[in-house]
């Protein structure tokens, strides 16, 4: 969009035919026509009017249109009204007034404006811009859209109150209501401000920011005070309150960073990580804290979670009638779960590791709560419940029959010596 | 504007013209046969006027009447003074021969035509040539036509070969091509209408050309 600094200046040249005349170096010759002029003339201001048909032309492929044109050297601008469309080098500019204001218009702020009135369309080869006005500033070369701002390109688009546009198209602020899909991403982010650099492909997103990326139940959204994306470096980070959602399991942390290259998602600061589940008339609530909570993902989906620091897990059955059921939970130094289709395969504690395990009301008759403690415990799941628990390192276990349920309740736990021999 | 025939004159609303004739006859010389008939004056004015309101003055070195043929033949330093119903000087018309036809009331000049035009304020704002120009006392039309060229004083020339001026409404009208130039800058088009002092005009069908450096469009220059 460099040219469109010429194109735009330079367009309104040919209106001031006949107010002075020029023959300096760096002249750009500019040829127009219209169905009728009107020149008013008072000492050295004057009014010079084009109507219908206008056309510019600044050079091959470079032209206006519009259906008047009006100088009014008094009121130190150039107004073109009517459909007006501006051509350069394959880019199509469209609304349906424009206002060139000169610098020492009170309006231009000491260098020359324009102004894009009712129905701003910007098209090139490879994006359009919509909005309802604009302002082009030459100076900086840099285009700013107001007004149901909706911006495309190949796989992106942008929807913003108002729009910050650099002319070399590499770099936009986009504020108020901001929308960004992109499809080959497969990501949506909504925020009230969004900037954009091109040349580090960076986007920082402020103001009560949301990224949603892919769709349905694979779908992960985050919500933080503000975010940092890497698009081709493919990273990314997220910081205040973060809220992360995936399904039925919901995350809060302080920070949140992604990197898509090694396909993580790492939650920093006391991250506390909720799943719910229902099933039939029992739900379960699956908690899990730490110092930091790594995701690891294939296609979207889960494979391991890592936790480090004081990590706990815990899970909590309730019915249909507000019963409290079995105990659940598990801490460590570390943790990490192994997950298959969404469901927990096995999770490894290391450091301390603890864990106590009461099974399902139905199932009471035949199992009983199972304490462990180690240097490591290793739980192997089946089903949502567990098949093999193996212990490692000063361990310590203990069963406890349900004795309620059983006559011949008894109470199993290793000795100190079985503690150290895993 | 050399060897360009050219005309103005003047305008009467009325039919009738009252002649005062200045420094009339101090030498009857030999003239053409044609001329017997006639009077010839040197150094002299014609003063038309329009219910005792002076409407134009017209001057030249040598004044020549036919009676016979109504006319007046212009010679030496033709001066044709127009003045508006207040009185005002709005157009001095210059040329070196002419004619004054006292039946139709129109005046032709056909060598060395120079207009001088006036503004709302009296001062002088544009100049005319052309190769012929007429002048209708009763439309208080003046038309001129053949290479003609309107320069006003703020730099802006009309070319066209048919300018007709409106002495009621003081305005120029160009019902032909019409080529406008302001330094680099020129415009083209059909049906020209403008003032005396080319300040305010209309064109039809207009195409240009402009030249600017980036400066002079920031500025708005």
């Amino acid at each position: 969009m460099a040219a469109r600094t010429t194109t735009l200046v330079t367009l309104f040249m040919g209106l001031v035919v006949c107010g002075t005349s020029g023959a300096q170096q760096g002249q750009r010759a500019v040829e127009f026509s219209a169905d009728r002029t009107e020149m008013i003339r008072r000492g050295d201001r004057f009014l010079k009017r084009y109507t219908g048909a206008v056309v510019i032309r600044f050079g091959p492929g470079e032209w206006l249109t519009a259906d008047e044109a009006t100088y009014d050297s008094d009121g130190r601008n150039i107004s073109i009204v009517g459909s007006v469309v501006m051509q350069d080098s394959g880019r199509i500019l469209r609304a349906d007034r424009v206002q060139y204001l000169f610098r020492d218009n009170p309006r231009a702020g000491g260098h020359p404006l324009v102004l894009l009135l009712g129905r701003v369309a910007l098209v090139d080869n490879a994006r359009r811009l919509n909005a309802d006005r604009a302002e082009y500033r030459s100076h900086v070369d840099s285009l700013a859209a107001f007004g149901d701002v909706v911006a495309k390109d190949s796989s992106r688009t942008v929807t913003a109150d108002t729009l910050l546009l650099k002319a070399d198209g590499n770099r936009f602020v986009a504020m108020g209501r901001v929308v960004l899909e992109d499809t080959v991403e497969n990501v949506t982010v909504r925020a009230g401000y969004y900037s954009f650099d091109g040349a580090d492909s960076v986007g920082v997103i402020a103001r009560e920011p949301t990224l949603v990326r892919g769709a349905g139940d694979t779908a992960v959204t985050v919500r933080a005070d503000s975010m940092i994306l890497n698009v081709t470096g493919k990273k990314g980070s997220a910081w205040g309150t973060v809220r992360i959602e995936k399904g039925q399991m919901t995350a809060e942390c302080d920070s949140l960073a992604l990197d898509d290259n090694r396909g993580t998602i790492a939650l920093f600061g006391r991250p506390h990580a909720v799943q719910k589940r229902q099933e039939d008339s029992t739900s379960t609530v699956d908690h899990l804290w730490g110092d930091r909570i790594v995701l690891e993902l294939e296609q979207s989906k889960i494979t391991r979670i890592l936790v480090d620091g004081s990590a706990r897990t815990s899970s909590t059955h309730s019915d249909s009638r507000g019963g409290l059921g079995p105990e659940r939970w598990a801490t460590g130094s570390q943790m990490v779960f192994h997950v298959e289709h969404d469901e927990v395969r096995e999770v490894i504690v290391w450091g301390q590791a603890r864990s106590r395990y009461e099974p399902d009301f139905e199932d009471a008759r035949e199992s009983g709560t199972n304490e462990a403690a180690g240097d490591t415990i290793r739980v192997a799941f089946r089903d949502g419940k567990p098949v093999r628990v193996h212990l490692a390192g000063g361990v310590h276990g203990l069963y406890v029959q349900n004795t309620t349920r059983r006559t011949d309740a008894t109470t199993r736990a290793a000795s100190p010596d079985a503690r150290r021999g895993g | 504007m050399k060897n360009s025939p050219v005309l103005i004159v003047v305008l009467l609303a009325q039919a009738v013209v009252m002649a005062a004739c200045d420094d009339i006859g101090s030498s009857r010389r030999d003239a053409p046969e044609a001329a017997l008939s006639g009077q010839r004056l040197e150094r002299s004015r014609i003063v038309w006027s329009d219910r005792g309101r002076k409407s134009a003055v017209v001057s030249a070195g040598e004044l020549i009447r036919f009676d016979n043929r109504n006319e007046i033949t212009l010679c030496d330093s033709v001066v044709v003074e127009v003045y508006d119903e207040t009185g005002a000087l709005v157009a001095i018309a210059r040329g070196e021969e002419g004619t004054v036809d006292e039946r139709s009331e129109t005046a032709r000049v056909t060598t060395g035509i120079s207009v001088r035009f006036s503004g709302n304020d009296g001062k002088e704002t544009s100049t005319l040539t052309a190769r012929q120009a007429e002048a209708d006392n009763r439309a208080q039309i003046v038309s001129a036509s053949g290479n003609v060229r309107v320069r006003s004083d703020a730099g802006v020339t009309v070319y066209t070969e048919k300018v007709i001026w409106d002495g009621r409404t003081r305005r120029f009208r160009a019902p032909g091509f019409v080529r406008l130039v302001n330094g680099t800058d020129v415009e083209e088009g059909e049906n020209l209408d403008a003032n005396n002092d080319l300040t305010h005009w209309t064109m039809d069908r207009v195409r240009g050309r402009s030249t600017r450096v980036r400066e002079e469009l920031e500025s708005g220059s």
